[in-house]
């Protein structure tokens, strides 16, 4: 199982065992926030819904949403985040309903989600618990209700759940184990007890990248530091001018960095490749969102990372490619030395 | 027939339709709720939700009455006889313990239960009336 489909596997079961989770204490006392890459956000509720699934809007009555939730059991209220001012609102509004774990007076039976295409701006992440699921989200498939186990298997839950959590686990460590341990009976039944010792690690994993993304301070320095090793560690990265490239500059598209007088491009999936010592901490996304705060990476409307790189091949002909695109000066190294002259003069 | 009395007692059929049998569903989380449910023929039934007042014999009577069911006897005599049906329907009622919504609920013996999509729940009961 992939980290992608331990996160699907994980919110679900957050998601149909909430009722319980709640009665016991061990339930999210964060609002989950589901990041997805731009163009996701279908796939992702199609992923995580149900048929009693409902799905909640910012402009939404008050009264609508009380019977939304009167009527909810063990499914997502889902809210698909818009990137404006009453959206962060929303998020705020929902983050204090999870917080206090009822509404007008009544108990919620269902779990408020957000789905969010890139990091929402100006909202303190500190309320919210963060999940990636990076890439295409409609080649996951997970078997369908193995998160839920069967009425007479409940003990077998609930004996795992007191093996694995402890006293030392935070809340967030204690909630996620306790998801993953609702999985467990099925797991076993289908022959799958390995993959239990997986979603363990993913979940201890996910609260600790949660947690690195309240504390972001100081990781705009450390991509251009890793940006800098990465390349004297490889022996010098290729490094093209632009706008003409030859057939080999062109055949390494996924495996250089290009420029101009202004801007330095990266394609995604080299950036990957470059960051991947952050990225042990901290999520894709939360990585951008940062670095598009600091005025290094270059956003494109509220929600997209990415620019299109033109450049023209061997022939003469005109191409464009979709790439990261960052500010040339912001990636100074100390302030002073220029990036690329210092590629340049490490590949000498 | 003939009663203590020895005086003739003739029956009549009270109703148009063959084959009554009643229910009431009772769903105890998260909050109580009972549905009276009188169904006959085949497949066809009405259902009254439990207020804080009970149910109405007025109310059972004109629902009968809505779906084409009829009480063969007077005007004048009409109400007491639907007052006399529902009372007996209410006593001899099968008692069948529903889940209030699909997923996780607590069942009158305090057990978890996990209510599937082809279970039919109070939600949807009150929703078909």
């Amino acid at each position: 199982m992939d980290n992608r489909t331990c996160g699907v596997v994980l919110l679900r079961s957050f998601k149909r065992n909430f009722p319980i989770m709640k009665s016991c204490g061990l339930e999210l006392k964060k609002l989950p926030m589901v990041i997805v890459d731009e163009g996701q956000m279908r796939s992702a509720i199609r992923l995580l819904s149900d048929t009693e699934t409902k799905i909640i809007r910012e402009s939404m009555k008050i009264p609508e949403i009380k019977e939304y939730i009167e009527e909810s059991n063990s499914t997502f209220l889902m809210y698909p985040y818009t990137h404006t001012k009453k959206g962060v609102d929303f998020i705020r509004f929902l983050s204090s309903i999870i917080q206090v774990g009822e509404f007008s007076d009544m108990k919620m039976n269902a779990m408020p989600i957000v789905i969010s295409e890139g990091i929402p701006q100006g909202y303190d992440l500190e309320d919210v618990f963060l999940i990636s699921l990076d890439g295409e989200l409609d080649d996951i498939w997970v078997k369908d209700m193995l998160e839920v186990p069967p009425d007479n298997s409940l003990t077998m839950v609930s004996d795992k759940i007191n093996h694995i959590v402890t006293e030392k686990h935070s809340a967030e460590e204690k909630s996620c184990l306790t998801a993953v341990c609702f999985t467990y009976p099925n797991l076993v039944t289908d022959g799958m007890e390995d993959e239990f010792d997986e979603m363990v690690k993913y979940a201890l994993k996910l609260v600790e990248l949660d947690e690195a993304s309240h504390d972001t301070n100081g990781l705009a320095d450390a991509f251009i530091r890793t940006l800098r090793d990465h390349h004297r560690r490889r022996g010098a990265t290729y490094v093209y001018e632009l706008p003409t490239l030859s057939c080999i500059e062109e055949a390494r598209i996924d495996r250089a960095i290009f420029y101009n007088d202004n801007y330095v491009y990266i394609s995604c999936i080299f950036f990957k490749t470059i960051c991947q010592p952050i990225l042990q901490t901290v999520s894709m996304n939360v990585l951008k969102a940062v670095l598009a705060e600091n005025d290094i990476l270059c956003k494109r409307g509220e929600k997209t990372f990415t620019s299109k790189m033109s450049y023209q091949d061997q022939c003469g002909t005109y191409n464009k490619k979709t790439m990261l695109r960052f500010h040339r000066k912001k990636l100074n190294i100390a302030g002073e030395l220029d990036f690329i002259s210092a590629c340049k003069m490490d590949r000498r | 027939m003939q009663d203590h009395k020895k005086a003739k007692i003739a029956a009549k059929k009270l109703l148009n339709v063959q084959g009554v049998q009643s229910r009431l569903y009772v769903a105890s989380y998260p909050v109580l709720k009972t549905v009276f449910e009188m169904s006959w023929d085949e497949g066809k039934s009405i259902c009254l939700p439990y207020t804080e007042e009970g149910i109405s014999p007025t109310d059972f009577l004109k629902k009968i009455k809505s779906r084409g069911v009829f009480l063969s006897v007077s005007g004048r005599t009409e109400k007491r006889a639907a007052e006399a049906l529902f009372a007996y329907l209410l006593f001899t009622a099968e008692e069948v313990e529903i889940p209030y919504f699909h997923g996780w609920v607590v069942t009158s013996a305090g057990e978890w239960h996990y209510a599937e999509e082809n279970e039919i729940t109070m939600k949807e009961l009150i929703n078909i009336g």
